[in-house]
């Protein structure tokens, strides 16, 4: 056998070309939670809308490692260090350490995923657990215990805070610079999670949407003040200088264009309803195990054959499953209409519509949802709402002349940025060309509170 | 999304806010209701943790986010931030389907903006970050909170730090 020698690995990447590791994160790589991720689906059933969208989360994971350190490269880089934040910086000695540690919290950002990655986790996990939770427990596991003991010195509570960030340890006290780490891997606007899966899911879906400058922004990046004004706060926070803020643009708008075209397009938005249905039928009464042995036994597989296991054998829930196998999935009779909401909106306003007890969402589709309901099996409907969660488009831009200004006041593209904003009313295909008949024919008496 | 009396709650902050002249940034509206519910006992549902800018809640977020899908609020830029308005109507109705909520901690409300109004973001970053320490390390000695405060922020000075409780003492 010949002696391993390499101290470096490469991985062929299509979007970074030539992805490197060293040996502990090979060593990571080659565990079983992250082996598993070879079975985990990016993009959950995208791929029966997009039908290239056949990656997996282990080459976003390699991805997002890789970015990781070349932002760390460049924020930690004494020319590009802004001089209020210097202090925020660890000694040269230990900089070689911490991107290790930043790598490795970037391997592990992900290996909590259940089958089909976001869709049913909500549904399927406990009350105040989601992937992350898993993520955490897999990370303090036997599983990955060997790597915190392997190579250099790293901190393994420290890969845990920069895995998952400081809004799911509320209970962990962070430092500036550990904050500052974990904003590179998951942060809001230029978090390289969102950099490499925009990318791609651009390249494997065959669309530009998600296209964008990333080397340019990469390269711009910096550790800022949150502000410069005497009002302002001096917290350190990931922004841009100057002349990375059209490609900062660009990433927020590749973000806002795959979001409205791919990820929450209308057919993969009802795969996901059907298949949290048959998911939750699966998992039983007893729900998902997050046992770390059973969940790891748990990949997109497992469901896949067990959707075709109940078609095959037509038992209780081979209808759940025909839905996404079959294509008998719901239709689309109705989607978000901002005229029909003005019309709802001014109807409200008017005294002449009102919201049911404690109605939060007061748009047309709702409405119209809430009287389709009276007048057709509820079974065979389904109301889809999603609202951008956050404004990503905050962050500091240093100016030439060494201000700071907030990147809405810098940029008018992304101060006029919409939200992303999607209502569908879905109907089973033996009704729905009736449903979307009465919806054509009754909706402004609906909205307008006849 | 959120339930419907969050929706009346975070705006009547946002009108109180205006009311009390403020040009009501997301900045304040986070810390008032972060004051409001654990100060006041305001019942907001949503989860304050510290983060930027001292205490901060995603769900606020979260929910100023649908409700300016819909319209509920508007969003300006400005040179110092963007700024919050309130549909009023759309607000009302609300209410109205969330069973009349607002009225009952009004008051509250009222004095918590009408006294965070006119701060900026660094005096709002460092008064609910004070209140945070108070709440959290309730028997720390007086003398040790404002280094307390310095532990968690560290770029906020000392007296910085000394004047945020003498502020949060007079809520």
């Amino acid at each position: 056998m010949l002696k391993k020698t390499k101290r470096t690995h490469e991985f062929r990447d299509p979007i970074h070309n030539f992805i490197s590791v060293d040996r502990q994160e090979r060593a990571l790589i080659d565990t079983e939670p992250f082996q598993r991720l070879r079975q985990i689906h990016q993009l959950a059933l995208t791929c029966n809308v997009y039908p290239g969208a056949s990656h997996k989360r282990f080459e976003h994971s390699l991805g997002v490692m890789h970015l990781a350190g070349r932002v760390f490269d460049v924020v930690a880089a004494h020319q590009n260090r802004h001089p209020e934040t210097d202090h925020i910086f660890p000694d040269d000695k230990v900089l070689d350490q911490w991107k290790t540690t930043l790598r490795l919290a970037a391997l592990c950002h992900d290996l909590g995923h259940l089958p089909f990655s976001h869709a049913a986790e909500k549904q399927l996990l406990p009350k105040g657990q989601d992937h992350e939770s898993l993520t955490l427990a897999l990370i303090d596991s036997e599983y990955l215990a060997p790597i915190w003991k392997s190579g250099a010195n790293i901190d393994k509570d420290c890969v845990r805070r920069l895995a998952v960030g400081s809004q799911k340890l509320c209970g962990e006290s962070f430092s500036d610079w550990e904050a500052i780490l974990s904003e590179i891997i998951i942060g809001d606007s230029f978090g390289v999670d969102r950099i490499d899966y925009l990318l791609r899911d651009s390249y494997h879906l065959g669309v530009s949407y998600g296209r964008f400058d990333h080397l340019k922004l990469l390269e711009s990046l910096r550790i800022l003040p949150k502000s410069s004004d005497e009002g302002g706060t001096r917290e350190p926070t990931l922004g841009v200088e100057a002349g990375g803020l059209h490609s900062a643009e660009a990433l927020l708008l590749a973000r806002y264009f795959m979001y409205e075209q791919v990820y929450f397009h209308h057919v993969r938005r009802v795969y996901d309803f059907h298949l949290i249905n048959f998911m939750l039928y699966h998992y039983g009464n007893n729900g998902y195990p997050v046992e770390l042995k059973a969940h790891l036994q748990q990949t997109d597989i497992e469901i896949m054959a067990a959707m075709r296991c109940a078609i095959h054998e037509g038992s209780d829930c081979a209808e759940l499953a025909s839905r996404v196998l079959k294509r008998e999935h719901f239709r689309r009779v109705y989607e978000r209409n901002p005229s029909d909401d003005e019309v709802a909106r001014q109807a409200i306003s008017d005294r002449k519509l009102s919201p049911e007890k404690d109605q939060s969402d007061i748009s047309a589709a709702k409405f119209i949802f809430q009287r389709c309901v009276k007048c057709f099996d509820p079974a065979l409907l389904h109301f889809d709402s999603y609202t951008q969660k956050s404004n990503p488009a905050l962050f500091p831009v240093l100016m030439p002349d060494g201000r700071i200004e907030e990147s809405t006041e810098a940029s008018l593209i992304l101060g006029s940025l919409p939200l992303t904003d999607v209502k569908f009313i879905f109907a089973a295909p033996e009704i729905a060309e009736n449903v979307a008949a009465w919806i054509s024919a009754n909706r402004l008496k609906v909205l307008e509170g006849a | 999304m959120a339930k419907a009396h969050e929706f009346v709650l975070a705006g009547g902050v946002i009108n109180a806010l205006h009311r009390a002249g403020s040009w009501c940034g997301e900045t304040h509206i986070q810390k008032s209701c972060y004051i409001a519910k654990h100060l006041k006992s305001v019942d907001f549902e949503s989860h304050f943790i510290l983060y930027k800018h001292g205490p901060y809640s995603f769900d606020l977020s979260s929910t100023l986010n649908s409700m300016r899908a819909q319209n509920i609020v508007s969003v300006t830029p400005r040179n110092y931030g963007s700024t919050y308005e309130l549909n009023l109507s759309l607000w009302s109705a609300l209410d109205r389907a969330a069973g009349c909520v607002f009225y009952r901690f009004e008051d509250d409300i009222n004095r918590i903006c009408l006294f965070l109004a006119k701060k900026n973001v660094a005096e709002l970053e460092r008064v609910a970050t004070a209140v945070f320490v108070c709440l959290n390390f309730p028997d720390l000695e007086k003398s040790k909170k404002s280094l307390k405060l310095r532990e968690l922020k560290p770029h906020i000075s000392l007296p910085e730090a000394d004047l945020a409780f003498h502020d949060a003492a007079n809520i």
